[in-house]
Parts: C-alpha cells; structure tokens; sequence
C-alpha cells in the first residue's frame, strides 16, 4: 500500500488552508474507529489496536505536521498507524510471546439479529461453544493476508463503504471487494471443516 | 429464516439440489450488492436450498463474532484532551532563538514557583486545571452506543455506586429499583459536561439510555439531540440537590433518571 498524496508539510510557517486546531482533535475522534480497526486488521488482533493509533496521532503531532484537508490527515494517519502497526506485531512475531487475552465480554452489536447472543445475560459469560467458535475464528482470521484482513474488518466491524475502503488504504475498489469476499468464503471454509465448532444455530430465545 | 437447517457436522453436498455456495456472486448478495432484479432470485435461491442457508448463517455469525471481538472504538475523553494539548503546543510552532530562550526562562521560573508553593503549602497559587472540552450528551450517547454501549464499571454493589457519586460529586445518590424491563449496567466517566460528569447506563425494554449527572454550575446548553441510526433521541433534564441530570435515550419520556435519588442513609465515603 502506498500513498498517492502529497505528504504533509513539517514545521512550515502556519497556513491558512492547514487544519484548525478545533478540527483536528474532532476529525482524529471522527477517523478513531476506522483507524483502530485498520491497526487490528494489520496485527490480526484488538489487543494493542488503540495503542497504535494513539502511537501514531502522537507521531505526527510530534512532527508538527500540517494537514491542508480531513481526507489528507486520514490518509497519513492510515499510513502511520499500519507502520506502527507492523511494528508492534514484528516485536510480537520474534518475542513469540502474546499477551493474555481477556475472556470477552461484548455484547453482540447489532439488536436486530436473528441469532440468540451469545452472551448469558445472567452471567455475562460467553457460552463455550460460542468462545470455541470466536477462538477459531481468530485463529483463520491470522491466516489471511494483511491487507485482506484489514479490508475485511474495515468492511464488517468499521462498516465503511468500499469507496471509503479504497480510500484508506489505497487500493482500487474492486481490491477491497474481492478481498472482503474472498476472505469471508475462506473464513468460512476454515470454520466449517472445524471439528470443535458446531453450525447449528443455538435455539431462538423469546 | 424460520426453516430448520440441516445436522451441524457438515454441509449436505448430497441433498438434491445442493450447489457449491461459494462463489463472488453470492457473497456480493450477502454483502448486499446485488441489482434488485437478482437479489429476488438469490432470495428465492437461498429459500430452496439447505446448504446456502447454512452458509448464509454461518455468515451471519462470523460478522456478528467478529463485531463482538472488535467492537468500535471510540477514544477516551482524557485522551483526547491529551491530543488537543499536544494540538495546541504544536500549533504554535517554533519561537525564534531569542524568545525561545525568554520562553525558557519564564517556564523555568514558573515551575520553581510552583514548587516552592507547594512545598510551602500556600493555596494561593492558581491551579492550572488540565484542558478539557465539553462534548454535547447525545454525541457521548451516540459514542456509548458505536462502542457497544458497556459500563467502564459494572457496579453491582450499591453502596459503591453511592460511594462514586460522593466521591466524584460530593453527593450521595442510590438508584431505586428499576421497573421490569429496565436494568442498570454500570457507570462510565465519559466527559460531556466536565471531567467529572457521571454517566449510568442502562438497559430499558432493551433500548440504551444513559443518564448524565454533573455539577449544576457544570451545566451547558445542550444541542438538540438529533437521530441515531435512523431513530429520533430524546434529551430530558432535571435538577435536584445541586446536581443536574440528563437522559439520553429514543423514548419521548424519560425512563431511568428518575430512580436515581440522593440519599440521606450513611454510606462508605471510600471504596
């Protein structure tokens, strides 16, 4: 991936056109979860993902840099957070250790699902099944190329359009398409030939 | 779907009529992208045919698990005052030699000052508060939903939900039962009307609603609350003891504010 655009200007003399320093702090807020689920889909994995993006918002206001348009201040930052981004996972790679987990707890997102949550609202536990199948799905989800994973959770988890897609990260928009359902048929190949995972729906609740 | 898929252990390749699921076409229907005159045929495709709707809904269930393990993030309100301090450092730009060092000098005096002051104990040096920058409740609401709408505290013991709002606000206040249907899940710091603004969210008839109580001389005129995912919100407040609430929520009257009271019983002032 590499960017078309004029990179930003570094501690030149203020511009007129440069962002207002009202507006970067509301388009940094605005362009947050997008960025952050590029950093997860460039280290296959949340933990770390704000810590990337915070990494690189703080390197490029250590720069000083100068950012002329919204657009022009996302695109560096994509580029930043997937530099960090990859950094961080080299680190994880040749230290081979990883950090634990925790036992995840989000509720599903989207209330009109058909499908029963997975999460007992007695207990707030994950049912077991439920973790097997989120553990497997993490595992395949490693195994898919960078760039694929990273259109893949900018498309389900982000909810960007692939004109947005293309955008952040540079790459026609047929790419991010065919890598958005490529990696979904994949995902579900893996998860299907799985013998801990089990298809059945879980029963519909009242 | 209401028909019953088939055995969980595999795909049934053998059923008549089964096709290989896979394919760009029908994931571009999942993904929602077909024209309209072939999204009826992938319907009617889908209905007859056992092996894409097991496909179909392991779909469904990937998204939803992949949603539930990367929910949206949205960045702190400390955070992001720590971004707009560095913001506004930066923007200021290089001074010339000469002012950086007057600049140098001045800053030098400035914490000497300060930390004679301190250690003198005289209360009469300013405090220079960290910067904060107030966010309109209902961006907070829609920032709480996009995030998955969970407490950074859970909170299951009352007392400490009494021990937090003495502690962060000086008054004590518990929550009354809640009606059924309405539960509350815990208590987040996210900003709004200052640092100290105290958010508890709730779950009424399945619907988010948070409640915001801050300081009354902390109080901002709030924009109207606008739509979020389609759905008109609502903003109601009310005052009591000094302290002022806000509920944010899709119902036109408010539903969780009111249970919670200030109260006059002993409670821990430290948790």
């Amino acid at each position: 991936m590499t960017s078309r655009q004029e990179p930003p200007r570094e501690n030149s003399e203020s511009s007129a056109e440069s962002l207002p320093a009202s507006d970067f702090v509301a388009y940094y807020q605005q362009a947050y979860p997008k960025l952050t689920a590029l950093a997860a889909g460039v280290l296959g994995r949340r933990d770390g993902a704000e810590d990337v993006v915070q990494q690189a918002v703080e390197i490029a206001l250590a720069k000083g840099l100068e950012f002329e348009s919204p657009s022009r201040f996302v695109a560096w930052m994509a580029g930043a957070v997937r530099r960090c981004a990859l950094n961080q996972r080299r680190k994880t790679t040749r230290r081979r250790t990883y950090a634990a987990s925790p036992t995840d707890l989000a509720a599903v997102a989207h209330a009109a699902s058909t499908t029963a949550s997975p999460i007992d609202p007695a207990t707030g536990q994950l049912e077991r099944e439920q973790q097997w199948f989120g553990d497997a799905l993490i595992a395949a989800l490693d195994d898919l190329a960078e760039e694929a994973r990273c259109c893949l959770l900018l498309r389900t988890v982000a909810d960007l359009s692939y004109a947005e897609i293309s955008e952040l990260l540079d790459i026609p928009q047929g790419t991010a398409m065919s890598h958005v359902h490529r990696s979904r048929q994949l995902l579900r190949r893996r998860l299907a030939d799985s013998p801990d995972v089990d298809l059945t729906p879980p029963p519909q609740k009242s | 779907m209401s028909k019953s898929l088939p055995p969980n252990d595999r795909r049934p390749d053998d059923l008549p009529g089964a096709a290989p699921a896979e394919g760009a076409d029908f994931d571009a229907y999942l993904d929602g992208l077909v024209p309209e005159d072939q999204q009826a045929d992938w319907t009617r495709r889908l209905e007859r045919d056992p092996s894409l709707q097991c496909d179909a809904a392991l779909q469904r269930r990937v998204d939803e698990t992949l949603r539930a393990k990367f929910p949206a993030a949205a960045p702190s309100p400390e955070h992001l005052a720590q971004v707009a301090r560095l913001q506004h450092a930066a923007a200021g730009g290089p001074a010339p030699r000469r002012y950086r060092r007057g600049a140098l000098l001045a800053a030098a005096v400035l914490v000497v000052a300060v930390g004679m002051a301190l250690l003198a104990g005289d209360r009469t040096v300013p405090h220079q508060t960290p910067f904060f920058e107030p966010t309109p409740l209902a961006e907070v609401y829609r920032t709480a939903v996009a995030s998955g709408f969970q407490p950074y505290y859970e909170c299951r013991e009352p007392e400490r939900l009494t021990a937090i709002f003495l502690q962060r606000l000086a008054t004590r206040l518990h929550l009354l039962p809640m009606p059924p249907g309405s539960r509350m899940l815990g208590l987040s710091y996210p900003g709004g009307l200052s640092r100290d603004t105290t958010a508890m969210l709730c779950r009424v008839d399945g619907a988010p609603v948070l409640v915001a109580v801050d300081r009354r001389q902390a109080d901002r005129k709030q924009p109207a609350p606008g739509v979020y995912e389609g759905q008109p919100l609502h903003l109601h407040r009310a005052e009591r003891d000094g302290l002022v609430f806000y509920e944010i929520s899709p119902f036109a009257q408010p539903r969780a504010m009111q249970y919670l009271v200030p109260t006059t019983d002993d409670a821990p002032d430290n948790f």
